[in-house]
């Protein structure tokens, strides 16, 4: 889960991190309301400039035109309207932040991960931040120091990355401790990656988080309140309707896994794979011989009917269709009757049944009872199924799929 | 012989009374395995499947001091506690079966772990085989016809393909010594580096299967360890996840917890990795059963 800056921030602070003044203004009328338009008036003044930043969980928005800066009062509610006049990737702007400018003396980087090798965290600091920082890291490395996650970070080690960055002196103090509460925000809140950049020194001397990029761990959002809601902080702007509510069919249900993964894609063919290495190896195969899949799914570890039913109604929802494929490799303990189950029930959830192909490769456990089960409701429905065991390669359903669609499409059009 | 577990092997199931441990307890008492006993806070003093349940690991030890191995079902978010339990009793291999672990979790586990000397198999691991000897966890499920005995070793990320990936080998008479699950997880317990060294062991294993997934560095540092000569028999691989290089960047896939960041966490960086270091990469699944066979053939 990717939170937006404003988010993001809120967390900063409560780790003890400086953050500049700011609203956050979430749709256009607020600002033109005459109470939030004199609000906005006064913290204008008192600020004397505002940087004005649409909320999106993606970088480069400086470079798209997202983040402006005005000193004039006139201007930045032109700048506001304009902001809310864009698109990205297709979405609109919904919500804004507007901080106070800050008078930048210097600006700083750093960012924190798990590296996969030491499998610790990992601290990356630069004193050369800001916009540009990839080129920047690109010729110059940043300091590297991987944290011993059982004996947490102490404040030596924050003085030791800081120095070897190039300070001295007091503003060793200054950063190590900035330092250190980054660090405590990741690991209080579960973060898979934290990253600040510019961490902004002002002429007085103070330290601010510029921006703050956050991304929580899925597995770990129900142990923050916060998060309760986690469709409420997604990054809801990058999410096609599809992909949110598949989504959420995991929310508060550890139960399998199902839909966590849903991605919309340009195709026809509807997937429903089973198992995350199956249904890699499923989309490269399909890929491969010049299928044209409508989405990527999967589900695995056993999830109960209901959630195989509302993934397969999410999926099936999609009006371009001319194929629908069901595949899994040989299951181990995910029930193949239950989650088969789960999507006829989807299918009588659906407005109409399918016309189109629907192509099955399945093994596991109960498939033998799920297989007489769907024939017997393909008979009753007049359905276009097809059912393959494990005596059939993965690989050979996939091709046999696209044969199908290619099928269906010419008696269409003839 | 072949790795991980043998005929010595005791197994405590943490969260046995669960719906996937139970299941599972049964599928590896029907394969041989000794199942000592079961526990879950809360529920000791009961039974299930005729398997005593304890409250802790501490008192399942007392009642059985042969136990060596514990396989955990309990739920993601106390599998750190459960995992704690287990190592600091003593017990030095612990299978987690358990998904959806958060990395930090698994971070502290991996790292506590390697300071006690214990074997940590996951999270996300689908348990392990050794064939015709015994299984862990819920790999083979209540069937176990996949597998068939040989010397042939698995190492698979996803726990879904061990079995099909064991299937089309026994369709063309290629047995299994091992096949054991590590989990898709970006954190791992064990990987494929930790397989191989034992598999080098191994006298019952000729030549090792990876089934690797795009995000990681694990089959990247598996590539370097054949290629430093650690491991000196013939390995065949297949790496999943081309396809996600066609979509935009920075999107999640599956359960497997890769996010593609850098680039050479891609399929393509992976498979190009291990082929430099003369490993078989197959492009599709169903082409591993032939790469295999001309490999056994060249070592006769």
């Amino acid at each position: 889960m990717k939170l937006v800056e404003h988010r993001g921030k809120e967390l900063l602070e409560t780790a003890g991190i400086r953050i500049p003044p700011g609203i956050v203004t979430n749709n256009n009328s607020y600002i033109n309301l005459s109470y939030h338009k004199a609000k906005y008036r006064e913290f204008f003044l008192d600020h004397q400039g505002v940087i004005i930043k649409a909320q999106i969980p993606y970088g480069y928005r400086a470079k798209h035109g997202l983040i402006k800066a005005s000193e004039n009062y006139t201007d930045s509610l032109k700048i506001i309207d304009e902001m809310y006049n864009k698109e990205f990737m297709g979405q609109p702007i919904s919500t804004l932040l507007i901080e106070k400018k800050l008078n930048v003396k210097s600006e700083y980087y750093v960012s924190i991960t798990y590296d996969t090798k030491s499998r610790n965290p990992m601290i990356l600091f630069s004193r050369d931040g800001g916009i540009d920082i990839e080129d920047v890291l690109k010729n110059k490395e940043p300091v590297k120091y991987i944290v011993s996650i059982i004996d947490g970070l102490s404040d030596f080690e924050t003085r030791e990355i800081v120095k070897q960055a190039g300070f001295v002196g007091k503003d060793i103090f200054l950063l190590s401790n900035f330092i250190k509460n980054a660090y405590d925000c990741f690991i209080r809140y579960d973060c898979k990656a934290l990253e600040i950049n510019p961490i902004i020194e002002t002429h007085s001397g103070q330290l601010y988080a510029g921006d703050a990029k956050i991304t929580i761990d899925d597995n770990a959002v129900q142990r923050h309140d916060i998060f309760y809601d986690i469709t409420e902080i997604e990054d809801r702007s990058l999410l096609t309707e599809r992909e949110l509510e598949a989504r959420k069919i995991d929310l508060h249900d550890h139960r399998g896994v199902a839909g966590k993964t849903f991605i919309d894609m340009d195709g026809d063919i509807a997937i429903l794979a089973s198992g995350g290495g199956a249904s890699l190896t499923c989309m490269d195969a399909l890929l491969v011989a010049d299928g044209k899949p409508a989405n990527y799914t999967e589900y695995s570890g056993n999830p109960p009917r209901s959630k195989v039913r509302r993934l397969t109604e999410i999926t099936l929802s999609n009006p371009n269709l001319n194929g629908c494929l069901i595949i899994g490799g040989t299951a181990n303990f995910t029930d193949v009757y239950e989650t088969l189950g789960g999507f006829v029930e989807g299918l009588l959830d659906l407005p109409h049944l399918p016309k189109y192909p629907i192509v099955v490769r399945r093994a596991g456990p109960r498939s033998k009872e799920a297989f007489e089960m769907l024939r017997e409701f393909a008979e009753q429905h007049k359905l276009n199924i097809e059912l393959y065991g494990e005596e059939t390669p993965m690989t050979q359903a996939v091709k046999r799929m696209i044969e199908k669609v290619e099928e269906y499409k010419n008696g269409n059009s003839n | 012989m072949g790795i991980l577990i043998d005929n010595n092997t005791r197994v405590v199931v943490q969260g046995a009374t669960g719906k996937e441990g139970a299941k599972s307890t049964q599928n590896m008492i029907n394969y041989q395995t000794q199942v000592s006993c079961g526990v879950t806070p809360g529920k000791g003093g009961t039974e299930i499947n005729g398997l005593k349940i304890f409250d802790s690991v501490k008192e399942a030890l007392e009642f059985d001091n042969l136990i060596n191995t514990s396989v955990i079902y309990v739920p993601p978010l106390l599998v750190l506690d459960a995992t704690m339990e287990a190592i600091k009793a003593g017990i030095k291999m612990v299978f987690i079966v358990t998904e959806n672990v958060p990395i930090k979790d698994s971070a502290k586990i991996y790292n506590f772990a390697q300071e006690k000397g214990t074997i940590v198999i996951g999270p996300s691991s689908i348990g392990a085989i050794n064939v015709g000897v015994c299984k862990i966890g819920s790999i083979g499920g209540s069937k176990n016809e996949a597998f068939t005995s040989g010397r042939v070793g698995i190492i698979s990320k996803s726990g879904g393909m061990c079995s099909e990936t064991a299937l089309i080998l026994s369709n063309i008479g290629i047995g299994q010594s091992t096949v054991v699950g590590i989990g898709g997880e970006v954190i791992a317990g064990f990987t494929f580096t930790d397989g191989l060294k034992l598999f080098q062991e191994d006298e019952e294993t000729d030549l090792v299967v990876i089934f690797g997934e795009i995000g990681g560095r694990y089959e990247e540092l598996a590539a370097e360890m054949i290629k430093r000569g650690e491991f000196t028999k013939p390995v065949v691989a297949y790496i999943s996840g081309s396809f996600a290089e066609t979509l935009p960047r920075n999107r999640s896939l599956g359960h497997v917890g890769a996010i593609i960041e850098s680039g050479n966490d891609s399929a393509s960086y992976k498979k190009d990795a291990l082929r430099k270091s003369g490993v078989l990469v197959a492009d599709f699944h169903d082409e591993i059963p032939n790469l295999v066979k001309q490999a056994l053939e060249k070592l006769k």
